[in-house]
């Protein structure tokens, strides 16, 4: 039957092709646990014996944990600060829209999320080490929380506008006063959208490049892609000491994304269903 | 009491903030674009609109401009291509489903460094014994190596969209579809399609937009080389500010560079938009 070769083709294709992105991670596993004869004679062949040395060297020359205690600082703060801001902005901008100040405020956003990082990036150098900012971590926290902010906005104001405004009305009656009102009732309506936004900043806050490139040039305050950006280059010949590194720096990533991928899918597809 | 104080007091700090990340970066780069700055040292004077001027003097930067086009247009084939056909393989329910999909999302996690790392070993270890050379080392190859790296970390996002897409098509469509004779390849054409718009809006605009401004994965993986035969627009401005010392210059490449990506995401997004219908 034809149709049903299609279906074999098709998923034959797909798993050949799962393979293929499966095929970095096994090789990094299989590397991470090597010796470098062994990987000189046979790069695919399997270890004789698992080299955990390669770890305790990696994660005492690549500095692994004052990279990770670094990146987890910059994360956790620039997801709380985009959080707190931009769930106030997303209230008063979404109760708002009938007012034409608050449309333009929030075009003004939406114009910013179209602004390339290389267009920031040499005033930014400028203006952070005039203020003193290059180099420390408040730096890249404030760089990497106003540029994901604009988005964060408006991810809470589709939200807001969902919501009844009789809640808010009759907390007001209460006696509750506007920033109350905020934090008593419509906050913790917000959480859906609270989380999706916390899981998918958290994730480019740990990535980030960009800022993180311009702003951290110190070993002290490297996160750790930067951290790695250095250490692999540097490294280029002890490949499984750089593999053990790379290996343990994906673990957490990749626990973290296995588990909150439902709320990274309903962020990524957030504006395509509504168009 | 009025119903509508202290709304503005919640704006306050966002605007603060975007201030500071975003508005006064922006107004002072304007300002840079006009002069001579080296990017180290603290004088530097107005030279009027020179730096705009040497842009279509610059032969290094038509490099760049066609490097970055050859990857932009290539990737977003590419991914919208791939990622459109494997949601739509991923869309039939089978075992084992679940798995696959996460396997495709999860180099999403990582960061450019690190998949710049891993696939630059497999390049020059592994991909060098098949065809005889490394990709990411000859001129030739260089984007194709950089393409396949970007297909790697960066086709979950589009899958999601594509599968949350294909989700919203009620299945009735094609059982009327089915009655009148339309299957396989005509109801792809004729109902997933064209349903499949804002999709495609969201998609190939986003994909594009941000091909364009590729920078992390190619600085990683080449910082630019062999040769400037990777040096997108991105890195010959970050290198103008870093290692040319012709930030003001740079400054001018980059203002150009994002008002060609704003008329370009806005020009896209109205094209896709009114290729959609209404479901």
């Amino acid at each position: 039957m034809k149709r049903k070769s299609t279906v074999v083709v098709g998923r034959t294709f797909l798993i050949a092709l799962s393979i293929i992105y499966l095929f970095p991670f096994l090789i990094s596993i299989l590397l991470a646990f090597k010796s470098k004869q062994e990987t000189a004679k046979d790069v695919l062949a399997l270890p004789e014996t698992l080299h955990w040395e390669n770890f305790s060297d990696a994660i005492v020359k690549a500095n692994i944990f004052n990279s990770m205690k670094n990146s987890i600082i910059v994360t956790v703060a620039s997801v709380l600060i985009v959080l707190i801001v931009a769930s106030m902005a997303g209230y008063a901008i979404g109760r708002q829209y009938h007012k034409k100040g608050y449309r333009f405020y929030e075009s003004i956003l939406s114009a910013s999320m179209m602004i390339p990082f290389q267009t920031l990036m040499i005033p930014i150098y400028r203006m952070f080490r005039e203020i003193g900012l290059l180099n420390t971590l408040p730096g890249v926290i404030i760089l990497i929380a106003g540029i994901n902010m604009p988005f964060a906005i408006m991810m809470y104001i589709g939200f807001v506008r969902t919501i009844p405004i009789e809640l808010e009305e009759a907390a007001m009656l209460e006696g509750c006063g506007r920033f109350q009102t905020f934090t008593k009732v419509i906050f913790p309506i917000l959480k859906p959208t609270t989380v999706t936004i916390a899981v998918l900043d958290a994730l480019w806050a740990w990535n980030d490049f960009n800022a993180s490139l311009i702003i951290l040039q110190k070993n002290e305050v490297k996160t750790i892609p930067m951290q790695q950006y250095v250490f692999f280059g540097e490294h280029s010949a002890d490949y499984n000491m750089a593999f053990a590194a790379a290996v343990i720096s994906m673990i957490p990533v990749v626990v973290f994304f296995v588990i909150m991928q439902k709320h990274i899918e309903e962020g990524m597809t957030a504006g395509a269903v509504k168009g | 009491m009025k119903k509508t104080k202290g709304f503005f007091w919640f704006l306050l700090p966002s605007i603060l903030l975007l201030a500071f990340a975003v508005a006064i970066p922006f107004f002072s780069g304007l300002n840079i674009a006009f002069t001579d700055w080296d990017g180290i040292s603290k004088e530097y004077s107005y030279i009027g609109l020179q730096n705009f001027v040497q842009i279509f003097k610059d032969k290094n930067i038509l490099t760049s401009i066609k490097v970055t086009l050859l990857f932009a247009i290539g990737y977003t084939l590419l991914n919208n291509i791939l990622s459109l056909l494997i949601a739509i393989l991923l869309k039939q329910k089978f075992k084992g489903n679940g798995i696959i999909k996460t396997i495709f999302f999860v180099p999403m996690a990582l960061s450019a460094v690190l998949a710049a790392f891993v696939w630059g070993f497999i390049d020059r270890n592994i991909f060098s014994e098949f065809f005889g050379s490394s990709m990411l080392g000859s001129p030739k190859t260089v984007i194709m190596g950089i393409i396949i790296i970007s297909l790697w970390c960066g086709i979950g996002s589009n899958i999601m969209v594509y599968l949350a897409g294909l989700t919203n098509i009620p299945g009735d469509y094609y059982e009327a579809a089915a009655i009148d004779g339309a299957t396989g390849w005509a109801a792809f054409k004729n109902i997933t399609l064209p349903l499949l718009g804002p999709s495609f809006t969201m998609c190939i605009t986003l994909t594009l937009t941000s091909a364009l401004r590729e920078f992390g994965v190619t600085m990683s993986a080449t910082s630019g080389g062999p040769a400037r035969s990777s040096e997108m627009i991105s890195i010959f401005i970050y290198k103008n500010l870093f290692s040319y010392q012709k930030a003001g210059y740079g400054q001018a490449v980059a203002l150009l560079f994002m008002i060609i990506l704003m008329a370009l995401g806005i020009g896209l997004t109205r094209f896709f938009r009114s290729k959609e219908v209404e479901m």
